[in-house]
Protein backbone atom coordinates (compact mmCIF):
# COMPACT_ATOMS: atom_id res chain seq x y z
CA UNK A 1 0.00 0.00 0.00
CA UNK A 2 1.33 3.47 -0.83
CA UNK A 3 0.58 6.89 0.66
CA UNK A 4 -2.29 7.71 -1.67
CA UNK A 5 -3.88 4.28 -1.24
CA UNK A 6 -3.59 4.65 2.54
CA UNK A 7 -5.24 8.07 2.26
CA UNK A 8 -8.14 6.57 0.30
CA UNK A 9 -8.53 3.81 2.91
CA UNK A 10 -8.55 6.40 5.71
CA UNK A 11 -11.24 8.42 3.96
CA UNK A 12 -13.30 5.29 3.23
CA UNK A 13 -12.95 4.46 6.95
CA UNK A 14 -11.68 0.96 6.13
CA UNK A 15 -8.63 1.71 8.27
CA UNK A 16 -7.83 4.26 10.98
CA UNK A 17 -4.71 6.34 11.38
CA UNK A 18 -4.03 4.59 14.69
CA UNK A 19 -4.14 1.23 12.90
CA UNK A 20 -1.78 2.45 10.17
CA UNK A 21 0.57 3.89 12.76
CA UNK A 22 0.59 0.70 14.86
CA UNK A 23 1.20 -1.37 11.75
CA UNK A 24 4.21 0.84 10.93
CA UNK A 25 5.56 0.54 14.48
CA UNK A 26 5.07 -3.23 14.35
CA UNK A 27 6.98 -3.34 11.07
CA UNK A 28 9.79 -1.31 12.64
CA UNK A 29 9.90 -3.79 15.54
CA UNK A 30 9.98 -6.72 13.08
CA UNK A 31 12.68 -5.58 10.68
CA UNK A 32 14.63 -2.61 11.97
CA UNK A 33 17.02 -4.56 14.17
CA UNK A 34 18.28 -5.91 10.84
CA UNK A 35 17.96 -2.78 8.67
CA UNK A 36 19.03 -0.04 11.15
CA UNK A 37 16.86 2.48 9.32
CA UNK A 38 15.85 4.44 12.42
CA UNK A 39 17.91 6.34 14.98
CA UNK A 40 14.92 7.44 17.05
CA UNK A 41 11.39 6.02 17.08
CA UNK A 42 8.72 8.37 18.45
CA UNK A 43 6.05 5.82 19.37
CA UNK A 44 4.27 7.86 22.06
CA UNK A 45 3.87 11.09 20.14
CA UNK A 46 2.98 9.15 16.99
CA UNK A 47 0.10 7.48 18.85
CA UNK A 48 -1.19 10.90 19.98
CA UNK A 49 -0.88 12.36 16.47
CA UNK A 50 -2.70 9.38 14.96
CA UNK A 51 -5.54 9.79 17.46
CA UNK A 52 -5.76 13.49 16.54
CA UNK A 53 -5.91 12.55 12.86
CA UNK A 54 -8.70 10.06 13.48
CA UNK A 55 -10.60 12.72 15.46
CA UNK A 56 -10.23 15.10 12.52
CA UNK A 57 -11.57 12.51 10.09
CA UNK A 58 -14.49 11.87 12.44
CA UNK A 59 -15.31 15.58 12.65
CA UNK A 60 -15.07 16.03 8.88
CA UNK A 61 -11.86 18.06 8.97
CA UNK A 62 -9.41 17.12 6.21
CA UNK A 63 -5.96 18.72 6.03
CA UNK A 64 -5.11 16.91 2.81
CA UNK A 65 -3.42 13.74 1.53
CA UNK A 66 -0.90 13.46 4.39
CA UNK A 67 -3.50 13.56 7.16
CA UNK A 68 -3.15 10.46 9.32
CA UNK A 69 -0.26 9.03 7.27
CA UNK A 70 2.76 7.61 9.19
CA UNK A 71 5.93 9.27 7.90
CA UNK A 72 9.55 9.64 8.98
CA UNK A 73 12.23 12.29 8.58
CA UNK A 74 15.98 11.93 8.20
CA UNK A 75 17.72 12.79 11.45
CA UNK A 76 19.00 16.01 9.94
CA UNK A 77 15.60 17.75 10.32
CA UNK A 78 15.20 19.45 13.68
CA UNK A 79 12.30 18.22 15.81
CA UNK A 80 11.25 20.23 18.87
CA UNK A 81 11.99 18.27 22.03
CA UNK A 82 13.34 15.24 20.14
CA UNK A 83 17.07 14.75 19.65
CA UNK A 84 18.46 15.43 16.21
CA UNK A 85 21.81 13.73 15.76
CA UNK A 86 22.63 14.35 12.11
CA UNK A 87 24.04 10.84 12.31
CA UNK A 88 26.94 12.24 14.30
CA UNK A 89 28.44 11.66 17.72
CA UNK A 90 28.82 15.46 17.96
CA UNK A 91 25.05 15.92 18.12
CA UNK A 92 24.18 12.73 20.00
CA UNK A 93 22.48 14.76 22.75
CA UNK A 94 21.28 17.74 20.73
CA UNK A 95 17.60 18.42 21.40
CA UNK A 96 16.30 21.34 19.33
CA UNK A 97 13.72 23.74 20.72
CA UNK A 98 11.98 24.22 17.38
CA UNK A 99 10.85 22.11 14.48
CA UNK A 100 12.44 22.53 11.09
CA UNK A 101 10.23 24.18 8.45
CA UNK A 102 9.71 20.79 6.78
CA UNK A 103 8.52 19.20 10.03
CA UNK A 104 6.26 22.20 10.69
CA UNK A 105 4.66 21.70 7.28
CA UNK A 106 4.28 17.96 7.74
CA UNK A 107 2.58 18.54 11.09
CA UNK A 108 0.32 21.21 9.56
CA UNK A 109 -0.66 18.69 6.89
CA UNK A 110 -1.69 16.23 9.63
CA UNK A 111 1.08 13.66 9.05
CA UNK A 112 1.99 11.26 11.86
CA UNK A 113 5.70 11.46 12.63
CA UNK A 114 7.03 7.97 13.42
CA UNK A 115 10.65 8.88 13.99
CA UNK A 116 14.03 9.99 12.73
CA UNK A 117 15.87 7.94 10.16
CA UNK A 118 19.49 6.85 10.14
CA UNK A 119 21.86 8.37 7.62
CA UNK A 120 25.45 8.71 6.54
CA UNK A 121 27.29 10.60 9.27
CA UNK A 122 26.65 14.36 8.84
CA UNK A 123 24.92 13.58 5.50
CA UNK A 124 28.43 13.37 4.06
CA UNK A 125 28.62 10.09 2.14
CA UNK A 126 26.77 7.58 0.01
CA UNK A 127 26.65 4.35 2.02
CA UNK A 128 24.88 5.25 5.30
CA UNK A 129 27.28 2.82 6.99
CA UNK A 130 27.17 4.94 10.09
CA UNK A 131 29.93 4.26 12.66
CA UNK A 132 27.83 5.62 15.54
CA UNK A 133 24.25 4.41 14.80
CA UNK A 134 24.85 1.30 12.70
CA UNK A 135 25.10 0.50 9.01
CA UNK A 136 21.76 0.93 7.24
CA UNK A 137 20.96 -2.19 5.21
CA UNK A 138 19.20 -2.50 1.88
CA UNK A 139 15.85 -4.35 2.20
CA UNK A 140 16.43 -6.03 -1.20
CA UNK A 141 19.66 -7.62 0.07
CA UNK A 142 20.75 -7.02 3.64
CA UNK A 143 24.39 -7.51 2.69
CA UNK A 144 24.19 -4.37 0.58
CA UNK A 145 24.09 -0.67 1.41
CA UNK A 146 20.89 1.34 1.21
CA UNK A 147 22.79 4.24 -0.36
CA UNK A 148 23.17 7.62 1.18
CA UNK A 149 23.19 9.87 2.72
CA UNK A 150 19.42 9.44 3.24
CA UNK A 151 19.82 5.65 3.47
CA UNK A 152 17.55 5.17 6.48
CA UNK A 153 14.75 6.96 4.65
CA UNK A 154 15.17 4.76 1.57
CA UNK A 155 15.32 1.59 3.62
CA UNK A 156 12.32 2.58 5.79
CA UNK A 157 10.11 3.34 2.77
CA UNK A 158 11.18 0.27 0.77
CA UNK A 159 10.67 -2.05 3.75
CA UNK A 160 7.19 -0.73 4.51
CA UNK A 161 8.07 0.98 7.79
CA UNK A 162 6.90 4.45 6.63
CA UNK A 163 4.77 5.63 3.72
CA UNK A 164 7.09 8.57 3.11
CA UNK A 165 10.43 9.58 4.56
CA UNK A 166 12.13 12.91 4.08
CA UNK A 167 15.69 13.11 2.85
CA UNK A 168 18.24 15.78 2.07
CA UNK A 169 20.35 15.86 -1.10
CA UNK A 170 23.67 17.71 -1.38
CA UNK A 171 25.25 15.55 -4.07
CA UNK A 172 22.67 12.85 -4.74
CA UNK A 173 21.65 11.90 -1.19
CA UNK A 174 17.94 11.48 -2.00
CA UNK A 175 18.30 9.97 -5.47
CA UNK A 176 21.07 7.45 -4.68
CA UNK A 177 19.17 5.67 -1.85
CA UNK A 178 15.98 5.88 -3.92
CA UNK A 179 17.74 4.07 -6.79
CA UNK A 180 19.44 1.49 -4.56
CA UNK A 181 16.30 0.75 -2.49
CA UNK A 182 13.75 0.80 -5.32
CA UNK A 183 11.82 3.84 -4.13
CA UNK A 184 10.93 7.14 -5.75
CA UNK A 185 13.17 10.05 -4.71
CA UNK A 186 12.53 13.70 -5.53
CA UNK A 187 15.09 16.47 -5.22
CA UNK A 188 13.14 19.67 -5.84
CA UNK A 189 14.62 22.88 -7.26
CA UNK A 190 16.96 24.78 -4.91
CA UNK A 191 14.70 27.23 -3.06
CA UNK A 192 11.45 25.28 -3.58
CA UNK A 193 11.49 23.65 -0.10
CA UNK A 194 12.70 25.60 2.95
CA UNK A 195 16.08 24.65 4.46
CA UNK A 196 15.26 26.27 7.82
CA UNK A 197 15.93 23.98 10.77
CA UNK A 198 17.96 21.46 8.78
CA UNK A 199 21.48 20.93 10.11
CA UNK A 200 23.51 22.18 7.14
CA UNK A 201 26.23 20.36 5.26
CA UNK A 202 26.58 22.72 2.31
CA UNK A 203 24.63 25.95 2.24
CA UNK A 204 24.55 26.33 -1.52
CA UNK A 205 24.04 22.65 -2.44
CA UNK A 206 21.59 21.29 0.20
CA UNK A 207 18.10 20.37 -1.05
CA UNK A 208 15.20 18.76 0.85
CA UNK A 209 12.76 16.25 -0.62
CA UNK A 210 10.76 13.04 -0.12
CA UNK A 211 11.41 9.34 -0.72
CA UNK A 212 8.15 7.52 -1.42
CA UNK A 213 6.60 4.33 -2.80
CA UNK A 214 5.07 6.08 -5.81
CA UNK A 215 5.58 9.15 -7.97
CA UNK A 216 2.18 10.54 -7.07
CA UNK A 217 3.07 10.16 -3.37
CA UNK A 218 6.13 12.34 -4.02
CA UNK A 219 3.91 14.92 -5.73
CA UNK A 220 1.43 14.90 -2.84
CA UNK A 221 4.28 15.41 -0.37
CA UNK A 222 5.73 18.27 -2.40
CA UNK A 223 2.28 19.90 -2.39
CA UNK A 224 2.55 20.02 1.41
CA UNK A 225 6.18 21.17 1.53
CA UNK A 226 6.64 23.65 -1.30
CA UNK A 227 6.32 27.38 -0.83
CA UNK A 228 8.05 30.57 0.18
CA UNK A 229 9.60 30.75 3.64
CA UNK A 230 10.69 34.29 4.61
CA UNK A 231 13.15 32.83 7.17
CA UNK A 232 15.17 31.17 4.38
CA UNK A 233 17.00 33.73 2.22
CA UNK A 234 17.25 31.26 -0.63
CA UNK A 235 13.54 30.40 -0.57
CA UNK A 236 11.73 31.12 -3.82
CA UNK A 237 8.70 33.40 -4.06
CA UNK A 238 7.63 31.64 -7.25
CA UNK A 239 4.03 30.36 -6.88
CA UNK A 240 3.58 26.65 -6.27
CA UNK A 241 1.34 24.41 -8.39
CA UNK A 242 -0.36 21.04 -8.04
CA UNK A 243 2.48 18.53 -8.27
CA UNK A 244 0.38 15.34 -8.29
CA UNK A 245 0.20 13.93 -11.83
CA UNK A 246 -3.30 13.17 -13.07
CA UNK A 247 -4.54 9.59 -13.19
CA UNK A 248 -3.95 9.35 -16.92
CA UNK A 249 -0.90 11.38 -17.82
CA UNK A 250 0.15 12.30 -21.33
CA UNK A 251 3.71 12.91 -22.48
CA UNK A 252 2.69 13.45 -26.11
CA UNK A 253 5.16 15.69 -27.98
CA UNK A 254 7.29 16.20 -24.87
CA UNK A 255 10.93 16.54 -25.92
CA UNK A 256 12.99 14.20 -23.77
CA UNK A 257 16.76 14.42 -24.14
CA UNK A 258 18.84 11.25 -23.98
CA UNK A 259 22.45 12.36 -23.40
CA UNK A 260 25.00 11.26 -25.99
CA UNK A 261 27.94 12.04 -23.73
CA UNK A 262 28.93 11.27 -20.12
CA UNK A 263 25.72 9.79 -18.68
CA UNK A 264 26.07 6.38 -20.34
CA UNK A 265 29.86 6.12 -20.00
CA UNK A 266 31.12 3.62 -17.41
CA UNK A 267 27.60 2.46 -16.57
CA UNK A 268 26.67 -1.21 -16.01
CA UNK A 269 25.16 -2.63 -19.24
CA UNK A 270 22.00 -3.81 -17.45
CA UNK A 271 21.38 -0.23 -16.32
CA UNK A 272 22.00 1.18 -19.80
CA UNK A 273 19.45 -1.33 -21.15
CA UNK A 274 16.89 -0.36 -18.50
CA UNK A 275 17.15 3.35 -19.26
CA UNK A 276 16.89 2.72 -23.01
CA UNK A 277 13.80 0.59 -22.34
CA UNK A 278 12.30 3.46 -20.32
CA UNK A 279 13.02 5.79 -23.24
CA UNK A 280 11.28 3.38 -25.63
CA UNK A 281 8.23 3.28 -23.34
CA UNK A 282 8.08 7.07 -23.34
CA UNK A 283 8.49 7.20 -27.11
CA UNK A 284 5.66 4.71 -27.61
CA UNK A 285 3.52 7.00 -25.46
CA UNK A 286 4.09 9.91 -27.83
CA UNK A 287 7.17 11.61 -26.37
CA UNK A 288 10.00 12.61 -28.68
CA UNK A 289 13.29 11.05 -27.57
CA UNK A 290 16.07 13.33 -28.76
CA UNK A 291 19.78 12.60 -28.56
CA UNK A 292 21.51 15.56 -26.96
CA UNK A 293 25.13 16.51 -26.43
CA UNK A 294 25.57 18.14 -23.01
CA UNK A 295 28.17 20.68 -21.88
CA UNK A 296 31.05 19.43 -19.70
CA UNK A 297 29.41 17.32 -16.93
CA UNK A 298 32.80 16.27 -15.54
CA UNK A 299 33.62 19.96 -15.01
CA UNK A 300 30.27 20.43 -13.28
CA UNK A 301 31.09 17.54 -10.93
CA UNK A 302 34.54 18.90 -10.15
CA UNK A 303 33.14 22.35 -9.38
CA UNK A 304 30.54 20.65 -7.18
CA UNK A 305 33.20 18.71 -5.28
CA UNK A 306 35.28 21.84 -4.60
CA UNK A 307 32.21 23.71 -3.32
CA UNK A 308 31.09 20.72 -1.23
CA UNK A 309 34.50 20.15 0.35
CA UNK A 310 34.95 23.83 1.25
CA UNK A 311 31.44 24.57 2.52
CA UNK A 312 31.30 21.37 4.59
CA UNK A 313 34.71 22.06 6.14
CA UNK A 314 33.65 25.63 6.94
CA UNK A 315 30.38 24.43 8.49
CA UNK A 316 32.13 21.87 10.67
CA UNK A 317 35.32 23.83 11.41
CA UNK A 318 34.48 24.47 15.08
CA UNK A 319 34.25 20.71 15.70
CA UNK A 320 37.37 19.62 13.84
CA UNK A 321 39.49 19.56 17.02
CA UNK A 322 37.38 16.56 18.15
CA UNK A 323 38.88 14.23 15.56
CA UNK A 324 38.01 11.08 17.51
CA UNK A 325 34.30 11.95 17.24
CA UNK A 326 34.23 11.59 13.44
CA UNK A 327 34.17 8.50 11.26
CA UNK A 328 37.36 8.14 9.23
CA UNK A 329 35.73 8.68 5.80
CA UNK A 330 33.96 11.88 6.84
CA UNK A 331 37.06 13.21 8.60
CA UNK A 332 39.12 12.62 5.45
CA UNK A 333 36.66 14.73 3.43
CA UNK A 334 36.61 17.49 6.04
CA UNK A 335 40.42 17.52 6.07
CA UNK A 336 40.44 17.86 2.28
CA UNK A 337 38.06 20.81 2.49
CA UNK A 338 40.22 22.50 5.13
CA UNK A 339 43.23 22.34 2.81
CA UNK A 340 41.64 23.86 -0.29
CA UNK A 341 42.44 27.57 -0.59
CA UNK A 342 39.68 30.19 -0.48
CA UNK A 343 40.58 31.29 -4.00
CA UNK A 344 39.56 27.85 -5.30
CA UNK A 345 36.20 28.13 -3.55
CA UNK A 346 35.48 31.56 -5.01
CA UNK A 347 36.57 30.43 -8.47
CA UNK A 348 34.37 27.33 -8.18
CA UNK A 349 31.39 29.57 -7.45
CA UNK A 350 32.36 31.75 -10.44
CA UNK A 351 32.69 28.68 -12.66
CA UNK A 352 29.30 27.52 -11.38
CA UNK A 353 27.73 30.64 -12.92
CA UNK A 354 29.40 29.96 -16.30
CA UNK A 355 28.31 26.31 -16.29
CA UNK A 356 24.77 27.23 -15.26
CA UNK A 357 24.48 29.44 -18.36
CA UNK A 358 25.91 26.73 -20.62
CA UNK A 359 23.61 24.03 -19.27
CA UNK A 360 20.49 26.25 -19.32
CA UNK A 361 20.82 26.42 -23.12
CA UNK A 362 19.87 22.74 -23.46
CA UNK A 363 16.25 23.63 -22.72
CA UNK A 364 16.01 25.32 -26.12
CA UNK A 365 15.93 21.83 -27.62
CA UNK A 366 14.53 19.54 -24.87
CA UNK A 367 12.02 19.74 -22.00
CA UNK A 368 13.82 17.30 -19.70
CA UNK A 369 16.63 14.74 -19.62
CA UNK A 370 16.48 10.99 -19.06
CA UNK A 371 19.59 9.38 -17.51
CA UNK A 372 20.58 6.58 -15.15
CA UNK A 373 20.54 7.64 -11.48
CA UNK A 374 23.57 5.53 -10.57
CA UNK A 375 26.05 3.61 -12.75
CA UNK A 376 25.64 0.42 -10.68
CA UNK A 377 23.11 -1.15 -8.36
CA UNK A 378 23.74 -1.19 -4.58
CA UNK A 379 27.27 -2.21 -3.56
CA UNK A 380 27.95 -4.49 -0.62
CA UNK A 381 28.33 -3.10 2.90
CA UNK A 382 32.01 -2.27 3.41
CA UNK A 383 32.82 -2.37 -0.31
CA UNK A 384 35.20 0.49 -1.19
CA UNK A 385 35.69 -0.23 -4.90
CA UNK A 386 33.16 -1.26 -7.51
CA UNK A 387 33.84 -2.83 -10.88
CA UNK A 388 32.15 -1.39 -13.95
CA UNK A 389 33.24 -3.20 -17.09
CA UNK A 390 36.96 -3.72 -16.68
CA UNK A 391 37.47 -0.67 -14.47
CA UNK A 392 37.46 -0.50 -10.68
CA UNK A 393 36.12 2.74 -9.24
CA UNK A 394 35.77 4.31 -5.80
CA UNK A 395 32.19 3.62 -4.65
CA UNK A 396 31.63 7.22 -3.51
CA UNK A 397 32.89 8.81 -6.72
CA UNK A 398 31.01 6.32 -8.93
CA UNK A 399 27.72 6.59 -7.03
CA UNK A 400 27.63 10.38 -7.18
CA UNK A 401 28.90 10.78 -10.74
CA UNK A 402 25.49 11.01 -12.42
CA UNK A 403 23.70 13.01 -9.73
CA UNK A 404 26.16 15.49 -8.18
CA UNK A 405 26.21 18.03 -11.01
CA UNK A 406 22.46 18.62 -10.77
CA UNK A 407 22.94 20.03 -7.25
CA UNK A 408 25.44 22.53 -8.65
CA UNK A 409 22.77 23.66 -11.13
CA UNK A 410 19.98 23.55 -8.50
CA UNK A 411 17.65 21.85 -10.99
CA UNK A 412 14.89 19.45 -9.92
CA UNK A 413 15.52 15.74 -10.45
CA UNK A 414 13.50 12.61 -9.82
CA UNK A 415 14.64 9.00 -9.47
CA UNK A 416 12.06 6.35 -10.35
CA UNK A 417 12.50 2.56 -10.22
CA UNK A 418 12.75 1.22 -13.78
CA UNK A 419 14.00 -2.35 -13.49
CA UNK A 420 16.14 -4.88 -11.67
CA UNK A 421 19.58 -6.33 -12.34
CA UNK A 422 20.47 -10.03 -12.50
CA UNK A 423 20.58 -10.19 -8.68
CA UNK A 424 17.17 -8.55 -8.38
CA UNK A 425 18.57 -5.29 -7.11
CA UNK A 426 16.60 -2.18 -8.13
CA UNK A 427 17.67 0.21 -10.90
CA UNK A 428 16.69 3.88 -10.96
CA UNK A 429 16.07 6.19 -13.91
CA UNK A 430 16.73 9.89 -13.35
CA UNK A 431 14.49 12.56 -14.88
CA UNK A 432 16.04 16.02 -14.78
CA UNK A 433 14.11 19.22 -15.47
CA UNK A 434 14.61 22.97 -15.80
CA UNK A 435 14.27 25.06 -12.60
CA UNK A 436 10.82 24.70 -11.00
CA UNK A 437 9.66 22.07 -13.54
CA UNK A 438 8.80 19.59 -10.78
CA UNK A 439 5.31 19.00 -12.19
CA UNK A 440 6.77 18.07 -15.58
CA UNK A 441 9.35 15.58 -14.28
CA UNK A 442 6.75 14.03 -11.97
CA UNK A 443 4.46 13.61 -14.99
CA UNK A 444 7.18 11.77 -16.91
CA UNK A 445 7.92 9.67 -13.82
CA UNK A 446 4.23 8.83 -13.40
CA UNK A 447 4.00 7.61 -16.98
CA UNK A 448 6.98 5.33 -16.43
CA UNK A 449 5.50 4.14 -13.14
CA UNK A 450 2.16 3.36 -14.80
CA UNK A 451 3.77 1.65 -17.80
CA UNK A 452 6.66 -0.30 -16.32
CA UNK A 453 4.90 -1.88 -13.36
CA UNK A 454 8.08 -1.73 -11.28
CA UNK A 455 6.96 0.71 -8.59
CA UNK A 456 5.07 -1.04 -5.85
CA UNK A 457 7.08 -4.26 -5.98
CA UNK A 458 8.26 -5.04 -2.47
CA UNK A 459 11.40 -6.71 -1.14
CA UNK A 460 11.10 -10.01 0.73
CA UNK A 461 12.65 -9.60 4.13
CA UNK B 1 52.25 22.02 -10.30
CA UNK B 2 51.54 19.93 -7.22
CA UNK B 3 50.68 21.64 -3.97
CA UNK B 4 52.57 20.73 -0.81
CA UNK B 5 49.55 19.71 1.26
CA UNK B 6 51.59 18.89 4.35
CA UNK B 7 53.10 22.37 4.39
CA UNK B 8 49.67 23.94 3.89
CA UNK B 9 48.29 21.94 6.82
CA UNK B 10 51.25 22.92 9.01
CA UNK B 11 51.01 26.58 7.97
CA UNK B 12 47.32 26.70 8.81
CA UNK B 13 47.90 24.82 12.09
CA UNK B 14 45.08 22.43 11.20
CA UNK B 15 46.32 19.65 13.47
CA UNK B 16 45.92 16.99 10.78
CA UNK B 17 48.44 14.17 11.34
CA UNK B 18 50.86 13.77 8.42
CA UNK B 19 49.82 10.11 8.07
CA UNK B 20 46.26 11.30 7.41
CA UNK B 21 47.41 13.84 4.84
CA UNK B 22 49.30 11.10 3.00
CA UNK B 23 45.97 9.27 2.52
CA UNK B 24 44.19 12.27 1.01
CA UNK B 25 46.87 14.12 -0.95
CA UNK B 26 46.56 12.04 -4.14
CA UNK B 27 42.77 12.46 -4.61
CA UNK B 28 43.04 16.09 -3.56
CA UNK B 29 45.78 16.75 -6.10
CA UNK B 30 43.78 14.99 -8.85
CA UNK B 31 40.76 17.14 -8.05
CA UNK B 32 42.84 20.32 -7.97
CA UNK B 33 44.52 19.49 -11.27
CA UNK B 34 41.19 18.95 -13.01
CA UNK B 35 39.78 22.10 -11.44
CA UNK B 36 42.73 24.18 -12.60
CA UNK B 37 42.32 22.89 -16.16
CA UNK B 38 38.68 24.02 -16.13
CA UNK B 39 39.60 27.47 -14.82
CA UNK B 40 41.42 28.26 -18.06
CA UNK B 41 37.98 28.88 -19.59
CA UNK B 42 36.71 31.20 -16.83
CA UNK B 43 36.03 34.71 -18.16
CA UNK B 44 37.77 37.38 -16.07
CA UNK B 45 34.63 39.39 -15.28
CA UNK B 46 32.56 36.43 -14.01
CA UNK B 47 31.06 36.94 -10.55
CA UNK B 48 30.44 34.07 -8.10
CA UNK B 49 27.10 32.25 -8.17
CA UNK B 50 26.68 33.09 -4.47
CA UNK B 51 26.31 36.83 -4.06
CA UNK B 52 25.69 38.92 -0.96
CA UNK B 53 22.30 40.62 -1.07
CA UNK B 54 21.62 43.70 1.00
CA UNK B 55 18.01 43.27 2.05
CA UNK B 56 14.98 42.18 0.08
CA UNK B 57 15.48 44.61 -2.81
CA UNK B 58 18.08 42.32 -4.30
CA UNK B 59 15.83 39.26 -4.35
Amino acid sequence: MNLQQAGQALRARTVSSVELMRHSLQRITQVDSKLKAFITVMAESAEAQAREADARFASGTDLGPLQGIPVAVKDVFCTAGVRTTCGSKLFADYVPEQDSAVVERLRSAGAVLLGKTNMHELAYGVTSSNPHYGAVRNPWDCNRVAGGSSGGSGSAVAAGMAFMAMGSDTGGSIRIPAAFCGTVGLKPTYGRVSRIGVLPLDFSLDHMGPLTRSVRDAGATLNALAGYDPRDETSSRRPTENYVPSEKVSVRDLRIGLPENFYFDQVAPVIVDSIHHAATVLERSGARILPIRLPDVAALNTVGRIILLCEAAATMQRYLGRREDFGSDVLALLDQGSLIPGTDYVNAQRMRRVLRQQFAAIYESVDCLLTPTTPTTAPKVGQALIKIGDQEQDVRIASTRLVRGINVLGWPALSVPCGFDEQRLPIGVQIIGRPFAEALILKVGALLEDSLGIVGQEPRL
Amino acid sequence: MNRDWKSIARGLALGIPESEIEKIEAPLQDLTNHFNSILDTLPHETEPAVIFRCGEEGE
